[in-house]
């Protein structure tokens, strides 16, 4: 019982760091990124991969997989941040399809649809290996939050801000608007590549079926449940949406059902969450 | 950049400027300097080519034919990222605040926009001052009344620390009393700097510029000293003929 | 020769599901992911209802079915919420997230094993005919055929029907439209009603030739929107760019294995993209050349 606390928590932590990312994304720079799930994943693949099949380290394969995310998301959004929003959307939508599938097919390199098995954990001496993640999980969720914290109160987090609501208005100041997206989308990305990492070691075995499109509207509907002006709010909609769930779950639904059920409940709640919020902003106006 | 934009407090040439929106001429064959350390009043009536000519100086549209000279440099066609960094930097018609930020960070966008960093304290309350801002400073901008708005959006282009300050019709919809904190403004800003400034209220005009240029249908009319100007018969003419 | 015909073939059902989107996107500019539901759904009617109440009836079940899901999207989903002023991405999501619901429904209830039905009128359409040498079955050429022919109704029923002329005016300028006094709301409607209806005919031709699971419709969605944006999002522009996919997608059988088939869209959006991306950079930096030579001259 205790292991399962520890394991909900840590998983709570997962993914409130990939939604403080994404808010940083979404809430600041305005960009309606629909591949932060398979960005995850992407974290989560070079982590098992490097620490399973190329013999790497956890400490290594956790900076490995916040670079090598990063790297991937700068270059996915250097072509599509000049896109008009919902293309943008669209564009991110399709790199997650398209990862997906690479991820499947790829079998040399990803052992495709077998998945990786058996990653390690961080570990330090013989400490219990679940405590130790969720402390790890803890401490890191709690550096990002403090990190994007600070980044969104800063010049660039106002910048952000600024262009996501008038990108002509900052360029006509001197505002470099497509560097200043690229990097915060990166930034993002290393956020998502942290917490792949660490999901990986929470699963121990990852395969392509989870990152699909799904999780990136999952960890989406915790920015938008959270309020997407907060950091605080993405960690909200985290322990919420990771809370109800395995609330359900306590609740007798059996394993098959869950899962869809799941997403009814995501899909409604991404539905309610946009519409009371547009309810509330007329209602005051 | 080059060595002539060392320059940096120069004055801005334009040459025989053209733009043209399918068959309207916006902008046709247009000539004038903007002479460094003085300020020009742009007047003519709706639709002459005010706001266009301005967009063109900025950046945000690229001439047809022409040359926009400023220290040396050719800024015709450079994106309007690059002509704001070499000290060219505009207004609007609109104010174009950013409705959630505060009336202080909204400001601070013009230090932040160009790359110099958070201004400091102390510029920056002296500024939101003189904007008669002060009062206002944590509020958020989308919540002022529209004159304050645009108060906010000058004070941000100042807070760029341009060297030539492009204003679209900073007065229009202002309350006398917002309309003196531009005025002032305005005043402060030529002592060290140049103004085009565009606007249909000729006393302010009269009062603030060195020159006017008077645009009609996209061509230049006519220019000259405003004195001049306001008692040119073709320029009474196309105002209320 | 036969990749070829193959292409065209999948070219032709291609160009149903873009043109069913196009209809629908031109006159409202939604990302509407709904309509990927309202195909599986459509093909999860007439599965459930045929052993029922038969086959015809099943279909015009399905179809009323189709246009139930799809014009309930915008009343109940798009409109109220446009009014209250959501930007055209929230829509989008909104539209996701009612996608997603529906999908999951239909896995809750019936699993998300594939399902398929006996082939209609089997004694011909299970023969196989030999087109430029190369064996298809009948089913699939009817399956294009019908494609082509719904593709040329639509295009027909846009230029020569007064309903055609005032979807097009409110495609072009919707409040000129509003203020010519076309009903937009009305239009919109029927275009969603036109849309759905179309791919709710495509929902079952998938049915009866490959079967169909809970998760069809995204794809088919996928295919809809690239096609649709590389088209111009015009009627006929969306239908070239899909007979175009086609035929990549013929060609890329040539040297990758089927499983990579679904990256085709994907890809073809992405390098699209990209090439445009490029193109705005290049422009730039051809202005700042410019520009530095003139400085330099
Ligand atoms: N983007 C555009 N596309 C098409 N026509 C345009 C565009 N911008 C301006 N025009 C046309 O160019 C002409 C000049 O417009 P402009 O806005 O420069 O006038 P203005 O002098 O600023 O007028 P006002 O005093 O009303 O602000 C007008 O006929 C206008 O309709
Ligand atoms: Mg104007």
């Amino acid at each position: 019982m205790i292991v399962y606390l520890y394991e909900v928590v840590a998983l709570a932590c997962i993914f409130a760091i990939a939604s403080m990312s994404l808010n940083l994304v979404l809430g600041r720079a305005g960009l309606f990124s629909l591949a932060h799930g398979v960005l995850l994943g992407i974290g989560a693949y070079i982590y098992g991969l490097l620490t399973t099949q190329a013999g790497v380290s956890p400490a290594v394969g956790v900076v490995a997989a916040v670079v090598g995310t990063a790297v991937l998301g700068a270059a996915l959004a250097a072509v599509s941040v000049h896109l008009d929003e919902e293309q943008f959307a669209v564009t991110t939508l399709a790199f997650n399809l398209l990862v997906v599938i690479v991820l499947t097919n790829w079998a040399s390199l990803t052992r495709g649809a077998y998945g990786v098995a058996q990653i390690p954990r961080l570990s330090i001496g013989d400490a219990d290996p679940q405590l130790m993640l969720l402390l790890a999980a803890l401490l890191l969720a709690a550096l990002t939050f403090v990190a994007f914290r600070a980044l969104a109160k800063s010049g660039f987090g106002q910048l952000l801000v600024a262009s996501a609501s008038d990108p002509d208005m900052v360029r006509a100041l001197g505002g470099p608007v497509w560097s200043l997206r690229v990097r915060a989308f990166a930034i993002g990305s290393a956020g998502a590549g942290l917490a792949g990492a660490l999901f990986a070691m929470q699963a121990g075995y990852i395969a392509p079926p989870l990152f699909e499109l799904h999780l990136s509207v999952l960890i989406l509907a915790m920015v938008i449940l959270g309020g997407t002006r907060s950091v605080g709010g993405a960690v909200l909609g985290a322990v919420v949406l990771i809370g109800i769930p395995e609330a359900l779950r306590f609740a007798a639904f059996n394993a098959v059902s869950a899962g869809p059920l799941r997403q009814i409940v995501f899909g409604l709640l991404i539905i309610v969450t946009i519409y009371v919020r547009l309810h509330s902003k007329t209602s005051r106006a | 950049m080059t060595a002539a934009s060392g320059s940096a407090r120069g004055g801005v040439e334009i040459r025989r400027l053209h733009k043209s929106f399918g068959g309207v001429r916006a902008v046709w064959d247009v000539s004038f300097t903007v002479p460094a350390g003085k300020t020009v009043g742009l007047i003519g009536p709706n639709g002459s080519g005010k706001t266009t000519l301005l967009n063109l100086l900025a950046g945000y549209y690229k001439p047809d034919a022409g040359e926009i000279l400023y220290g040396g440099t050719d800024l015709a066609g450079l994106p309007p990222e690059r002509i704001a960094r070499a000290g060219v930097v505009r207004t609007w018609q609109d104010p174009r605040i950013v409705p959630d930020l505060t009336v202080a960070e909204n400001v601070a966008i013009g230090a932040l926009a160009r790359g110099a960093g958070m201004p400091n304290d102390a510029a920056r309350r002296a500024l939101l001052a003189e904007s008669g801002l002060t009062a206002v400073a944590d509020t958020p901008a989308g919540s002022l009344p529209y004159g304050q708005q645009k108060l906010v959006a000058i004070a941000r282009s100042l807070a760029a620390s341009p060297a030539v300050l492009l204003l679209d019709e900073p007065l229009a919809g202002l309350s006398a009393f917002e309309r003196q904190h531009v005025v002032a403004l305005i005043q402060q800003f030529r002592t060290t700097g140049t103004v085009l400034l565009v606007d249909h209220a000729f006393g302010v005009i009269a009062q603030l510029c060195d020159h006017v240029v008077v645009l009609n249908t996209g061509t230049k009319l006519t220019e000259g000293p405003p004195g001049v100007i306001s008692k040119d018969p073709s320029v009474i003419e196309v105002y209320f003929g | 020769m036969s990749l070829l015909l193959y292409g065209l073939i999948s070219g032709c059902v291609y160009g149903l599901w873009a043109a069913s989107f196009s209809l629908i996107y031109r006159a409202t500019r939604i990302f509407h992911v709904v309509h990927a539901a309202v195909f599986t759904t459509a093909a999860y009617g007439y599965w459930v209802a045929s052993p029922l109440i038969g086959q015809v009836a099943a279909a015009a079940f399905a179809l009323v079915l189709s246009v139930v899901l799809g014009v309930g999207a915008e009343l109940l989903l798009y409109r109220p919420l446009a009014r209250r002023g959501a930007s055209a991405v929230l829509l989008f999501v909104v539209s996701l997230g009612a996608y997603i619901v529906v999908e999951n429904t239909i896995q809750l209830i019936w699993g998300a094993a594939p399902r398929s039905v006996p082939v209609p009128f089997d004694s011909v359409l299970q023969t196989y005919v030999t087109v430029l040498g190369a064996g298809v079955s009948a089913l699939e050429l009817a399956e294009a055929g019908v494609a082509l022919a719904l593709w040329g109704g639509l295009v027909a029923f846009l230029r020569w029907t007064s309903l055609g002329a005032a979807i097009r005016a409110v495609t072009i300028a919707p409040e000129l439209a509003e203020l010519s006094g076309i009903k937009v709301g009305q239009i919109r409607v029927a275009t969603f009603a036109g849309g759905s209806l179309l791919i709710g005919i495509a929902g079952l031709m998938m049915l009866m030739k490959t079967g169909i699971e809970p998760s069809s419709g995204l794809p088919v969605w996928v295919v809809a929107i690239v096609a649709t944006l590389i088209g111009r999002a015009s009627v006929v522009g969306s239908f070239v760019a899909s007979i175009g996919m086609g035929l990549t997608e013929s060609a890329m059988l040539i040297w990758f294995p089927a499983a990579w088939q679904p990256a085709m869209p994907v890809l073809i959006l992405l390098g699209f993209l990209v090439v445009d991306a490029a193109r705005a950079r290049l422009v730039t930096w051809q202005g700042r050349r410019l520009a530095r030579r003139n400085v330099a001259g």
